[in-house]
């Protein structure tokens, strides 16, 4: 490397070719991953008790066996099963995920119709009670041992342990039912023809409480890590060391201490995005919220496999994407390997 | 002309055993341009004396520090948060006993020294980095370009307290607290960190309080010793004075316990030689701290705590058989 451009590096502080290095690492071990989801989900969803042609025919009452094989021929499932697993690769490839007989549309378009909502209310649960947790935690550690630090604890601890369907049940009770301040559920209120920021509003409305169910409990556990994680540097000697440069305390906690505090907690968020889709389900479920969750929970019963297996590979996607911004967020914070 | 005048400071924390006098009715001044050594066994009270100067003790309902501490007009002890940050790291800075932890991992160096700089001088990244550079050069670190952009772990603990004294240095304190600044490096390293605070002290003409618990480096480095024994003060005399003839009983135990060459089969690793162990701050005896270590004991001892006696001038010894003793 010549001087010129080995100056130019020292500039961007080298974070670039780390961040890069990071991304394709992850891609890389991504691979194997989605792969992996590719055959056992195709397989799994096979193994679910049930005929999809009988729930198909379901509707139309009194269906002969002709009209059974017809369908049965439509969807495909008459050919030999690696013929199908085979077909459905290449379908994939092509970002083709096929019908969706339960609901006479294209699955990638059913998908991207429900992908949003989901995406909403995920970003901004997950976002505001990280936000929050990381507020709060640190202003425990802020007002250690005095009565602000004392309620952070028992709150968070209060609402860690409630399970969050009763957290839902009993905002629906208490803001819904008796107070009649927001909607029980759905994502906007049916035909009121609002548009723009009216609009926004409404769905605003309208996601208050699924997003604050959901929400809650992952502010519950944001803050208590936050909060564990920065008393256990309060008295470190690195900390001290910072107060005797005579920084502000607030310099000490969100410089000094805070980027420690945040790397366990990016880590756990990682850990926890595999298993949100269960619990979207659920909240989708609780307050007809029509996102992915809901979807999932349909397909299943309804045994659309198409749908089914492109929600579960497109979550894996969505999941490895996550993982991916986790890890070059702690590469970030973290940036002891930069140098080379 | 004294830089610090510290006046009756006492520190008592609130544990579970009972209420803990670490720091007991400690007095003394550093003078401007002079090097103040506070010896001691572990325990006896030295890093919290010193960490009560910088208030930076733990903050909790069950720290209790009384008295004053002057700092030119200044009584650093009621002293506003927002001030006493404008003091620490500016006017007075400290280095501690532990390079290996007390740097920030996940920052750079040159950033760890900046920010010091940053803080209390009004001047641009492009001039706090230049001097950041300078001090690193100061402190005899070879390629001090490269090593401001390097994170901690790269640097050995040598290294890593040069960095310190570097970064406490940053802002030209009047007086630098070096708690067992060397305690936990190696011997040969020691003596080069000693060394380099010797010189840096004299080229920047500040104060220093050195604390250690190694008698045998301060005879090089400091103009006046204080003694410490369970959070009191009990000898505090010129350097020289000390080491030639010491007036407290323990201040000999802690000459006798200097390393020296010893007799084949004794263990090598045993310092100390004065028998026992300080006893428990929270359960203090009635009469004399040592008493119940020291062969000079008396029943007096056992019954009366010394009050500090002039032993001669400028010389203090808190001991009832001081003055008889020493001349
Ligand atoms: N935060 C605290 N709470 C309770 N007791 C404390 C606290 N900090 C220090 N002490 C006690 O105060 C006494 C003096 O401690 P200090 O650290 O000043 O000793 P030292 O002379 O610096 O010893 P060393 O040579 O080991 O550094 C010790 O008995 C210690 O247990
Ligand atoms: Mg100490």
């Amino acid at each position: 490397m010549d001087a010129s451009s080995s100056q130019a590096v020292r500039v961007r502080r080298k974070t670039t070719p780390w961040a890069f290095q990071v991304a394709v690492n992850r891609l890389k071990q991504a691979i194997p991953t989605i792969a992996c989801v590719l055959v056992v989900n195709f397989f799994l969803v096979r193994l679910i008790p049930g005929d999809p042609v009988d729930a198909f025919v379901a509707k139309a009452q009194g269906a002969d066996q002709a009209f059974k094989d017809h369908i049965r021929h439509e969807m495909g499932l008459d050919e030999p099963i690696w013929v199908q697993f085979g077909i459905y690769l290449s379908k994939v490839a092509h970002l083709d995920f096929g019908w969706s007989f339960q609901n006479s549309a294209p699955v990638l378009d059913v998908i991207l119709l429900r992908l949003w909502p989901t995406v909403l209310l995920l970003v901004f649960s997950i976002g505001v009670s990280l936000l929050g947790g990381v507020f709060l935690g640190v202003t425990a550690a802020r007002y250690s041992q005095t009565w602000k630090d004392r309620t952070i604890a028992f709150m968070s601890m209060v609402l860690y342990a409630m399970p969050a369907f009763w957290i839902g049940l009993s905002l629906i009770v208490v803001f819904s039912v008796k107070l009649r301040l927001l909607p029980v559920g759905g994502f906007d209120t049916v035909g009121s023809g609002k548009t723009g920021i009216a609009y926004a509003l409404d769905v605003g409305r309208h996601m208050t409480l699924p997003a604050l169910t959901l929400g809650l409990f992952y502010l519950a556990v944001y803050t208590r890590l936050v909060r564990a994680s920065m008393f256990e540097l309060l008295d470190s000697d690195f900390v001290r060391t910072a107060r005797a440069k005579g920084l502000s305390e607030r310099t000490v906690l969100w410089r000094h201490m805070l980027p420690h505090a945040l790397l366990p907690l990016l880590t756990l968020v990682g850990v926890q995005l595999g298993s949100l889709l269960s619990g979207v389900i659920v909240i989708e479920t609780v307050f007809s919220w029509p996102g992915l969750g809901r979807l999932t929970f349909q397909a299943a019963l309804q045994r659309d496999y198409n749908v089914l297996l492109a929600i579960l590979l497109m979550s894996t996607v969505l999941v490895v994407c996550a993982n991916l911004i986790v890890d070059l967020l702690s590469a970030w914070i973290d940036r002891r390997m930069d140098v080379n | 002309m004294a830089v610090l005048k510290v006046e009756d400071l006492s520190v008592q924390f609130r544990t579970a055993q009972g209420v803990v006098r670490a720091v007991d009715r400690v007095s003394f001044e550093i003078r401007a341009g002079e090097t103040l050594a506070v010896v001691g066994e572990s325990g006896s009270g030295k890093s919290v004396t010193a960490l009560a100067i910088m208030r930076l003790l733990p903050r909790h309902g069950s720290t209790r520090v009384s008295g004053r501490v002057m700092l030119g007009e200044r009584d650093l002890v009621g002293l506003a948060d927002a001030e006493m940050q404008r003091v620490r790291g500016n006017q007075i800075s400290m280095v501690f006993q532990e390079p290996m932890t007390s740097l920030n991992p996940l920052m750079r160096i040159g950033e760890q020294i900046e920010e010091g700089i940053r803080r209390h001088q009004n001047v641009s990244a492009a001039v706090s980095r230049r001097r950041a550079v300078e001090l690193l050069d100061q402190v005899r670190i070879a390629d001090p370009h490269r090593r401001v952009d390097e994170f901690p772990h790269t640097l050995s603990g040598g290294m890593r307290q040069r960095v310190m004294i570097a970064m406490a240095l940053a802002c030209e304190p009047k007086l630098l607290i070096a708690d067992e600044p060397t305690t936990a490096l190696d011997v040969t390293v020691q003596a080069q960190i000693l060394e380099l605070l010797a010189t840096l002290r004299k080229t920047m003409n500040m104060s220093m309080l050195l604390i250690t618990h190694d008698l045998s480096i301060v005879a090089d480095t400091a103009e006046r010793t204080l003694v410490m024994y369970a959070g009191r003060i009990v000898e505090a005399a010129a350097t020289g004075e000390i080491l030639a003839r010491p007036a407290h009983p323990y201040t000999r135990g802690l000459l006798g316990s200097l390393p020296k060459p010893r007799a084949a089969g004794r263990s090598r690793d045993r310092l100390t030689e004065i028998p026992g162990a300080v006893p428990p701050l929270h359960a203090l005896p009635a009469g004399c701290s040592f008493a119940e270590r020291c062969q000079r004991a008396d029943a007096v001892c056992r019954t009366d705590r010394p009050e500090a006696r002039t032993v001669t001038h400028d010389r203090l010894a808190v001991c009832h058989f001081a003055v008889a003793e020493a001349i």
